[in-house]
């Protein structure tokens, strides 16, 4: 499996000097983990486990390039862990400067996988067919967004301030329902729709409408959709929470989302007054959106809506043809359009 | 669909759970004798109700049975490829001998339109209706052993490199198949035991056998084969009226594929039945190897575009209907009848679909929870339409409400108010429309794609 991938695998990516140690000969302690993580979700999954061989070598791939950790924006998802030159941990560190001095990051991009991690890598499998077509666009959207949905730290986008993000929507747009989880069941919209985040709803939603998602996260430049999605399902089931006496009803409730559309949903969760009074965006007051309710939820989204000014001509619809191959093998173009914020216009 | 106070009476030769839990759950109450309002039977059974010299066994006005008298036209693999070659050649001689007829009134309208101009009036409309083209070869080359053995030497030997694959005429589930590369790897059909009779004695016949060519290059998703099982519902075959269910799936491999000589045996990477990949080491039971046919056609519309997925789409209902026309005529059309068949279809590499044969009574078993809400719904959606199209209750029906998620892709039957309009041909009449209602909506199996 390995020798495969690193027959296939583009050198660009890795860095020389990795290959010429051998490192990708190497077994990872984390391979295993992976290799079982896939197992455990993909290879059952009725839409993905067709892939389950591509999204294990894209997760391993991942796992062994060096270069993850400098390019996520926001920094390492968690403290590496290290060992030193001998093998051993060595002390933790969060720099991974400091790691190249004296010791090896394991696994060598720094990000430690936690149950659940191959589930980022699932719908590229829908992609492209070759592994030498699926990592670069995996490796730049998971660096650029899907990193921050398991990145704990202050930096802005990253999961705590994308769970307050959701809080806060669930409590302007649902009010009641939030406070009947919470007084009545003793619980928390937080907590059934923490799954939803962290996976990027890959698993929850069906595969179309998790792509058609990430697209718009890819459009808008903001994983901010994720958890804004998140309580848009919230508030749309906010009847059938409300109706909820016990906890495994709630639980009901939050547990299929698969008849979700999620765009249609999105867009009348943020733009109700755009597309009028008459759009069927009620909240479980049954009355049309509040003045106060709107100004605040306006509030919470309006920077996320900016961004969507910025984009100029990479609307969505070129971005996803760009995900069907459409054209040439395009490595260069999908860099090219995630740079960083500033670049995008020229 | 029941009319009040109705009272309906099922027969049914199967005790499987999705086919008991839909009667029960529309109240209907059982039967095993002749009277019943719908027969579920088995195909055994049904060559008896059929029979004509057991006059009362006959079926009275209003009973409905899910088979008809000769499904086998369609539904034995061996009589099933020579009823399409014969249809194919026909078609091609028809469609020759339009081409002729259209070049000629070709020629003459290019007069006449001079002669008009000559005259100063407008050009007349002499030109022809399209005539259905029908698509290229969907079913590989089939010989039946051991009558035609002699012409499949012969062909074996024209392709030195190909690979054959033969199937017991009468056996299901994969049970008896081989795959052939060479010449003497057929000594396992012809030096099988020889069937035995019910006294025990061996039959003179080898067991009938049809050997077709194999296509080695089938379209691979994550490198592993898989098929197509679509469930297609006829009520009538003259006129034709056809029905195609959204929910087919796919039935893939365990193992990765491969055209290895040495695994030319292993009947886990080449055959995709679900009773034989179910033995397989690394079989799956939380999904069965049954991937939905929506996520094939994302998966092609994302790698290969949205115009080769539409086509591929379009081209698995053209193959489907042509098929069922090159039965229509022979196929007794008792208007008792109605039939759910499970069409097997490949894709090869090309994206063009192969048509593997066509089951008469597709399987109700069922293996995972996803497969049980399809079968369950499918089974409601084939008792709601056979009945209510038995009693004439459907005509010029798009409703979703009442075709489920079936969705009619044929219909022969001519529109009671539409009167040729004038100067029109009036054979078009005959041509086929493809819907009951005007252009169709959607494709059966496209999606609605990117929302813009």
């Amino acid at each position: 499996m390995i020798a495969d991938y690193t027959h296939h695998y583009s050198l660009r990516v890795l860095s020389a000097e990795e290959a010429a140690r051998g490192i990708c000969e190497w077994e990872w302690l984390t391979d295993d983990v992976l290799r079982l993580d896939v197992a455990e979700h993909c290879a059952n999954d009725v839409s993905y486990f067709p892939f389950d061989e591509l999204v294990e070598a894209l997760v391993l791939a991942l796992s062994r390039d060096c270069e993850v950790g400098q390019l996520c924006e926001s920094g390492l998802p968690q403290v590496p862990l290290v060992a030193d030159a001998a093998g051993a941990l060595a002390v933790q560190t969060s720099e991974l400067r400091e790691v190249r001095a004296g010791g090896q990051a394991m696994p060598p991009s720094g990000v430690v996988p936690f149950k659940g991690f191959s589930n980022y890598a699932c719908p590229f499998a829908f992609l492209a067919d070759r592994l030498e077509t699926a990592y670069p666009i995996f490796r730049s959207f998971y660096c650029r967004h899907l990193c921050r949905l398991h990145t704990i730290s202050d930096h802005p986008e990253t999961l705590l301030s994308l769970c307050a993000l959701f809080e806060q929507l669930v409590v302007s747009t649902a009010p009641r329902a939030a406070q009947h989880l919470q007084f009545v069941l003793d619980s928390s919209p937080l907590r059934y729709a923490f799954h939803w985040i962290v996976t990027g709803f890959v698993g929850s939603l069906p595969a179309e409408e998790v792509l058609q998602l990430w697209d718009r996260v890819l459009g808008f430049d903001s994983v901010a959709l994720v958890p804004i999605l998140a309580a848009a399902i919230v508030a749309l089931r906010s009847k059938l929470i409300l109706a909820a006496r016990r906890p495994e009803e709630v639980q009901l409730v939050f547990s299929d989302i698969s008849c979700v559309k999620a765009i249609p949903l999105l867009q009348s969760f943020l733009f109700a007054h755009e597309l009028g009074a008459d759009a069927n965006w009620r909240t479980e007051h049954g009355s049309v959106l509040s003045a106060a309710l709107a100004a605040k939820k306006a509030a919470l989204v309006a920077p996320i809506l900016e961004a969507k000014a910025s984009i100029g001509e990479h609307d969505v619809g070129a971005l996803s043809r760009l995900f069907r191959g459409e054209g040439p093998a395009s490595t260069d173009t999908v860099e090219i359009l995630l740079q960083p914020q500033g670049d995008c216009n020229a | 669909m029941r009319r009040e106070n109705e009272r309906i009476v099922y027969r049914t030769d199967f005790d499987k759970y999705v086919l008991i839990s839909n009667f029960e759950r529309l109240g209907w109450t059982r039967s095993t004798d002749e009277d019943f309002d719908i027969y579920w039977a088995s195909v055994h059974n049904v060559r008896g109700l059929f029979n004509p010299e057991v006059l009362s066994k006959r079926l009275r006005d209003g009973q409905v049975v899910n088979h008809f008298p000769n499904h086998y036209e369609l539904t034995r693999k061996d009589l099933m490829a020579r009823n399409i070659k014969r249809y194919r050649r026909e078609r091609e001689r028809q469609a020759l001998q339009e081409q002729a007829e259209e070049r000629f009134l070709e020629s003459l309208s290019s007069f006449a339109s001079f002669a008009a101009r000559k005259k100063g009036q407008s050009e007349p409309n002499l030109s022809m209706p399209q005539v259905d083209r029908v698509p290229p070869e969907w079913v590989p080359a089939t010989y039946s052993l051991p009558n035609d053995y002699a012409i499949f030497v012969e062909e074996f030997r024209k392709s030195p490199n190909s690979t054959w694959i033969a199937k017991p005429t009468g056996k299901a589930q994969g049970r008896g198949i081989f795959l052939v590369s060479k010449l003497n790897q057929l000594k396992r059909w012809s030096n099988a035991p020889k069937e035995k009779n019910q006294q025990g004695q061996p039959l003179p016949f080898r067991e009938p056998y049809i050997i077709s060519r194999y296509i080695s290059n089938p379209l691979l998703v994550g490198g592993k084969k898989f098929d197509m099982r679509l469930y297609v519902l006829v009520t009538s075959y003259r006129p034709l009226k056809v029905f195609l269910y959204r929910g087919g799936f796919c039935r893939f491999c365990v193992e990765q594929y491969s055209t290895d000589v040495a695994e030319i045996d292993n009947i886990f990477v080449h055959l995709t039945n679900v009773a034989i990949q179910k033995q397989a080491e690394d079989y799956n039971e939380q999904h069965g190897g049954k991937w939905a046919i929506s996520d094939l056609m994302l998966f092609i519309e994302s790698t290969r575009g949205r115009a080769a997925s539409e086509k591929l789409a379009s081209d698995m209902e053209q193959i489907i209907v042509h098929t069922l026309k090159a039965v229509q005529g022979i196929i007794v059309n008792d208007k008792h009848c109605f039939e759910m068949y499970g069409f097997d279809v490949l894709i090869d590499k090309d994206l063009r679909p192969w048509l593997l044969e066509v089951n008469a009574s597709p399987s109700m078993t069922t293996t995972t929870e996803d497969d049980r809400l399809l079968k369950l719904r499918l089974i409601n959606d084939v008792l709601n339409i056979a009945i209510q199209e038995k009693r004439g209750q459907l005509e010029g029906c798009d409703d979703d409400l009442i075709l489920g998620d079936f969705a009619c892709i044929f219909d022969e039957k001519p529109k009671v108010n539409l009167g040729t309009r004038s100067g029109e041909d009036p054979r078009s009449e005959r041509n086929e429309r493809s819907s009951s209602r005007g252009p169709r909506r959607s494709n059966s199996f496209s999606r609605t794609g990117y929302w813009r």
